[in-house]
């Protein structure tokens, strides 16, 4: 048979997932280039996030993340990655097919799952302001700046005067800023005061855990009206590329709304979204087309409480169907459903295998940070490895069993 | 306009008379009917009767797509494309308005993807080799594409050995060099023994 020329090749290989492309790295030499070419791997990002190919699904269970096709549902595999170990670690956002990784705000990563390669951040110390003993909530986000070409992860640190201080909103908060480029941190001076009332009570309650929202190059946290202290429901947002803060107003209709309206933000279609929780009996979704033009905010759904659930506290839309009829919705930290846009019906998404309460996130298949390992980092793998098996062997004794036990009690809460 | 034929022939002498909008599907060919430079036998060397048989087919039922066809005033056409993307955008994130129209387009489109579906099921993967060479020679966007994607979704979980073999790719690594990649990411090669039978 006559051979494919290498034009046809490559453009058959733009269609692949990342996870096949690192295995292809092994047919010739002429594919491991290609493969390994940036112009190749920005070429394929290009292309999963315009046809929305292979798609994937980051389920985190208690101490556990597995991944999914979301076109593969059948085959659910267990997400290897080295930040692992005894306890859990936090996902913190996802952008063009990498994950943020913590395991305390010192010991951070970005990891991309398709390609398993990690790059973990350079320890970043936490400078305790004067007068203050406790440090507090932690927010992070993590972001393309697309305008710096620059992967960048935000950390903002809350203090407080004592750990019984609820409020903590007597000190400034502590804001940090890596750039992958530059593989450095970066604290940044001028903080919006605003985002001194990004209240630890409220966000503890939120199954994401006050992770940024990206969106408009920018991350995002939601700001509800409080009484004597927020006049109005905003959203701070931090510009990936300025590295400054701002506001971004409510849509009118809602930005003075009742108190108890729950609000929470999330991302749909590139487009930031506003979900309104009216006591769990329903949900509107709001979608600002675009960025920052406040009357561009438009109600594109509401979501009535599926008799099927107890309790509706949560609801993130994720991703549209194809032919957009449907949207991906995440309830309550612990269910994915299609909800038919036009029936109004909704039809639990079958995961085999999978845990039975998760919080998800989605992950487009990329190529970004390269697929080629190194030595240092094959040997650092298997050191890991060794030591998480003695980890492993430690936590038998009845002791260790203890502590994991009660640290799981705690993550229950 | 409507009765004028086109006549293709093959590299092994097979004649396929056409009509000259479905010809124009073929953009080379399209391009040699711009040029006014042509009888109405346009010869097709590089490409077999049985092959040519199976693009003329797709041509014809792709006849109304617009994505295949010479642009004959590039500039203003470049510029409705343009305005057709400004308005179309927006129509993608809202919550699709079903109207009549819309509903037919979509029927429409949806037929026309299972048409696409029967029609690569019939063909081995050789053919599909064959058919997307030529798709790429006489430029014919949306066949290539499929074809594309076909073989993407074939060669998904085989191993490199088995792409190797498909695609007649040399394996020019040595040894150790193939060992060594391997290595680097030794958990995508871990997925072997649990390999999916290929699809027919």
């Amino acid at each position: 048979m006559a051979t494919i020329p290498m034009d046809i090749v490559n453009d058959i290989f733009l269609r692949l997932p990342a996870k096949t492309l690192v295995r292809c790295r092994a047919l010739s030499k002429p594919c491991y280039h290609l493969i390994n070419d940036p112009d190749f791997i920005e070429s394929h990002l290009h292309r999963v996030l315009q046809t929305g190919d292979h798609l994937m699904i980051l389920l985190r269970g208690a101490l556990r993340l597995y991944s999914v096709d979301l076109d593969s549902l059948d085959s659910v595999s267990d997400v290897e990655h080295p930040m692992k170990r005894g306890g859990p670690t936090e996902v913190f956002g996802s952008s063009n097919g990498l994950i943020g990784l913590s395991n305390s705000p010192t010991d951070l990563a970005v990891f991309n799952p398709s390609t398993r390669q990690i790059h973990r951040l350079p320890p970043s110390s936490i400078d305790l302001p004067d007068g203050s003993s406790t440090r507090g909530y932690v927010f992070y986000g993590l972001g393309y700046d697309s305008v710096s070409d620059d992967y960048k992860v935000v950390r903002m640190v809350q203090f407080k005067i004592d750990s019984e201080d609820e409020l903590g909103c007597s000190f400034p908060y502590e804001v940090k800023v890596f750039s992958l480029k530059k593989n450095s941190w970066k604290r940044i001076e001028s903080v919006a005061s605003s985002i001194q009332l990004l209240f630890y009570f409220y966000y503890h309650l939120l199954y994401r855990r006050g992770y940024g929202v990206l969106a408009g190059n920018s991350l995002h946290w939601v700001l509800p009206r409080r009484p004597g202290l927020i006049a109005f429901n905003l959203i701070v947002r931090f510009d990936l590329a300025l590295e400054e803060f701002e506001i971004v107003r409510f849509p009118e209709a809602v930005a003075n709304g009742n108190v108890d309206i729950q609000m929470d933000i999330g991302v749909l279609d590139g487009c930031l979204c506003l979900m309104c929780n009216y006591d769990q009996s329903y949900v509107d979704v709001w979608m600002m087309k675009e960025y920052n033009v406040r009357d561009s905010w438009t109600k594109v759904f509401t979501v009535q409480k599926p008799k099927s659930v107890k309790s509706f506290s949560y609801m993130r839309p994720l991703v549209y169907s194809k032919d957009k009829k449907k949207v991906l919705l995440e309830l309550n930290n612990t269910k994915l459903v299609w909800f038919d846009l036009e029936s109004k019906k909704m039809s639990t998404l079958r995961i085999k295998d999978c845990p039975s309460s998760y919080s998800a996130e989605l992950v487009v298949s990329s190529l970004v940070l390269g697929c080629k390992g190194d030595l240092n980092n094959i040997k650092y793998r298997k050191e890991q490895q060794a030591k998480e098996a003695r980890e492993a062997k430690i936590m038998q004794n009845t002791k260790r069993r203890d502590d994991f036990l009660s640290k799981g009690f705690k993550l229950v809460l | 306009m409507s009765s004028k034929k086109i006549v293709l022939t093959s590299s092994d002498g097979e004649s396929f008379k056409v009509e000259e909008v479905v010809a124009r599907k073929l953009q080379i060919v399209g391009h040699i009917i711009e040029d006014d430079c042509a009888t109405n036998k346009i010869p097709i060397p590089n490409v077999t009767g049985e092959i040519l048989a199976k693009v003329i087919e797709y041509c014809k039922k792709h006849v109304e797509d617009d994505d295949d066809v010479v642009e004959t005033h590039e500039s203003s056409t470049k510029g409705d494309k343009t305005v057709e993307e400004a308005k179309k955008k927006p129509d993608d994130v809202a919550v699709p308005e079903s109207t009549e129209g819309d509903d037919e387009a979509e029927d429409k489109k949806e037929k026309l993807n299972e048409w696409d579906a029967k029609f690569m099921k019939d063909f081995d993967i050789k053919t599909i080799f064959d058919i997307i060479l030529a798709a790429n020679y006489l430029n014919v966007q949306g066949l290539f594409d499929l074809c594309s994607k076909t073989i993407a979704d074939y060669i998904k979980d085989m191993t490199p050995e088995e792409v190797r073999e498909l695609f007649n790719i040399e394996n020019d690594f040595t040894p150790e060099e193939e060992e060594a990649i391997r290595n680097e990411n030794a958990w995508t090669f871990e997925q072997d023994g649990k390999q999916q039978v290929p699809k027919p």
